[in-house]
């Protein structure tokens, strides 16, 4: 009863261990969902990120265009980015179009930690600075925003609260650790309780005695 | 009689429509410059109608057993090379639907379970079809154990099934002289039954041989394992063991053997894009973490149904020998898809993921006749019916899926 007692201890502790232990950070995800009225499929936009509060530089840049079927654009910053992320500028295709945004989410570890809505997240306090666009309509009715380009270099940089709460949003696969490790505590409960009643028919066993 | 009839209607309709939906997906496929079956078709396929290039081509995909069906519709037929390709892949797909079905059947006869034949049919085409579930604003990207997209997985698939049972019937009845088969007649010796594994194990390989890169260690650990076991037990019964051990090592001879022969065509004789490239031990997830943010998501989206049945009777997959096996050959699949990958260009092309692949479609067959056994025999209360239904509620979603990748067009 008692080496019992030790062993949950010690599996218990190991658990813990895992789950509270530093683990990487995931690649955070950016992504940008355009309106389908107003495709942008063929065009390259790009993210271009501040590190430690050093400007933006050019090889401090992603690049991407909408996927033809969602008219998606993804932007996926790197791991190593976490903690020294301190600014976001977002360029779009050097066109004078009118680009409609319906979504923005910001994921890592394979899930959506954050959707915004695009009146938010481009609205005047949430844009630290502009060039090159003529206009941005936030239509919350629709909850869709319009950003209009002109060929001289449009881009947006994102405001210093935002780009925060953007980076702070990289993943260090926490609920993951919890769920595996509840997963497995649920495994052993499910095997003491003996859910489904004793074997007795031996169903998918061999008849070894 | 009648009863019989109207199983073989209702078979019919089934496979009716498998094939349909398998005709259109690889017609559709074909026509996408990128895809799997326009590589393999367009672009492998023609080497092996000239001779000069005969050798080429087999050292280019050594597992020709898709290709050579299809060249035998395009050139005995007469049959257009994309409508053989289909037609190609419509057999295999019978074939693997037919092994589930025979599967499903033999089980519910020796089982004694309450599930008629219409059930093992719809559930038949269930598992021809099930896919991970998963959404496309997820960064999980699950692997999925019906890769509709690949024709040589999809070609081996049925050999696969049939392995897989017949090697649990085979250790039931090396343990145990009394154990008569759930899906094969060991009762009466395992001599035609250990050559019908080579064989079957043989085709797997021709198909694709990453299914008996798994299995063939899946089975070699587990056999260790018991063997160990026995000779601690210091009963006596090690060395008759040992015999079973070589009897299926001698089984699985010349399997290694031609799965030896393709990696040698790939890596020594210049096949596979051309020279370079060797077998490397790359870091852990190394490859995998490229595609997919969330390894362990990945992995639970692909395998949410067979996940839950283990949480509601683990006692079977740790004490049975399917779920014993199924389980050890997701550990062994689970290794090389972590640590294992070609050097050079085709690293990317994660081709250790294969195994896993075919690891998780033994799971979810073993953890549905699982369900059945269990919906049969130990739904005697709310609760537990209850349970079992969110496993059905899984099971759905996962074939749900599958009609949406396979009727996504």
């Amino acid at each position: 009863m008692k080496k019992k007692w030790i062993y949950y201890a010690i599996a218990l502790l190991c658990m813990i261990l895992f789950i509270i232990l530093p683990f990487p950070a995931s690649d955070l995800c950016l992504r940008l969902t355009l309106d389908e009225e107003y495709p942008a499929s063929t065009d390259t936009f790009y993210l271009y990120y501040e590190i430690d509060g050093q400007g933006f530089q050019g090889n401090q840049m992603l690049t991407a265009t909408a996927d033809a079927e969602r008219g998606i654009v993804s932007f996926c910053l790197d791991s190593s980015l976490q903690g020294h992320l301190t600014g976001l500028r977002i360029d779009f295709p050097n066109t004078e179009q009118v680009v409609g945004i319906k979504d923005v989410t910001v994921s890592s570890a394979g899930v959506v930690k954050h959707r915004y809505h695009p009146c938010f997240f481009l609205a005047p306090e949430n844009l630290k600075a502009q060039n090159g666009i003529s206009a941005i309509s936030l239509v919350t009715a629709r909850a869709k925003a319009y950003v209009g380009t002109t060929p001289e270099d449009p881009y947006l940089i994102l405001s210093d609260p935002l780009t925060l709460q953007i980076a702070g949003m990289f993943s260090h696969y926490l609920l993951t650790r919890i769920l595996i490790c509840l997963f497995l505590v649920a495994c052993y409960a499910s095997y003491r309780k003996n859910l489904f009643g004793k074997e007795q028919d031996k169903l998918l066993q061999s008849e070894t005695i | 009689m009648k009863k019989e009839k109207t199983d073989v209607f209702f078979l019919m309709l089934f496979l009716i429509a498998l094939a349909h939906l398998t005709y259109v997906f690889v017609m559709k496929e074909l026509a996408y410059q990128f895809s799997d079956y326009n590589g393999h078709v367009y672009v492998y396929l023609p080497n092996f109608l000239k001779r000069d290039t005969l050798l080429d081509a087999w050292k280019m995909v050594p597992y020709c057993a898709y290709h050579i069906v299809t060249l035998l519709f395009y050139k005995l037929a007469l049959i257009p090379l994309d409508v053989s390709a289909a037609y190609a892949a419509i057999l295999f797909a019978v074939f693997s639907y037919l092994a589930f079905y025979w599967i499903l059947q033999r089980f519910s006869v020796t089982a004694k379970l309450e599930n008629g034949s219409l059930k093992n049919m719809v559930l038949s085409f269930c598992l021809c079809i099930v896919q991970p579930l998963n959404g496309y604003w997820m960064d999980a990207a699950p692997y999925s154990m019906n890769p509709l997209y690949n024709p040589t997985y999809m070609c081996a698939r049925g050999f696969s099934i049939l392995c897989f049972f017949l090697v649990c019937d085979i250790f039931g009845r090396q343990k145990s002289e009394n154990y008569c088969g759930y899906f094969f007649r060991v009762e009466e010796g395992l001599t035609k039954h250990y050559v019908l594994l080579g064989i079957l194990l043989f085709f797997s390989a021709m198909a694709k041989p990453t299914y008996a890169e798994m299995l063939i260690p899946a089975v070699a650990f587990t056999m260790l394992v018991e063997w160990i076991y026995r000779i601690a037990r210091k009963n006596g019964t090690a060395k008759p063991y040992f015999q079973h051990c070589l009897y299926m090592l001698l089984c699985a001879l010349p399997t290694l053997a031609y799965i030896f022969l393709q990696f040698a065509a790939y890596f020594l004789f210049g096949g596979s894009y051309g020279d370079g490239g060797s077998l490397t031990i790359t870091k852990f997830l190394e490859v995998w973490s490229v595609y997919s943010q969330n390894v362990v998501l990945a992995l639970a989206l692909s395998l949410a149904f067979p996940l839950f049945m283990i949480l509601l009777d683990p006692a079977s997959f740790l004490t049975s020998e399917a779920g014993r096996l199924s389980l050890v050959c997701l550990f062994i699949s689970f290794l090389e898809a972590a640590f294992l990958g070609e050097s050079g260009p085709k690293l990317l092309h994660f081709d250790f993921i294969w195994p896993l692949m075919s690891a998780m479609l033994l799971l979810f067959t073993v953890s549905t006749l699982r369900l059945l056994s269990l919906e049969s025999h130990r739904a005697t209360t709310l609760s537990r019916r209850i349970l079992l239904g969110i496993a059905w509620f899984l099971f759905a979603l996962h074939a749900l899926a599958g009609l949406q990748a396979l009727t996504s067009f």
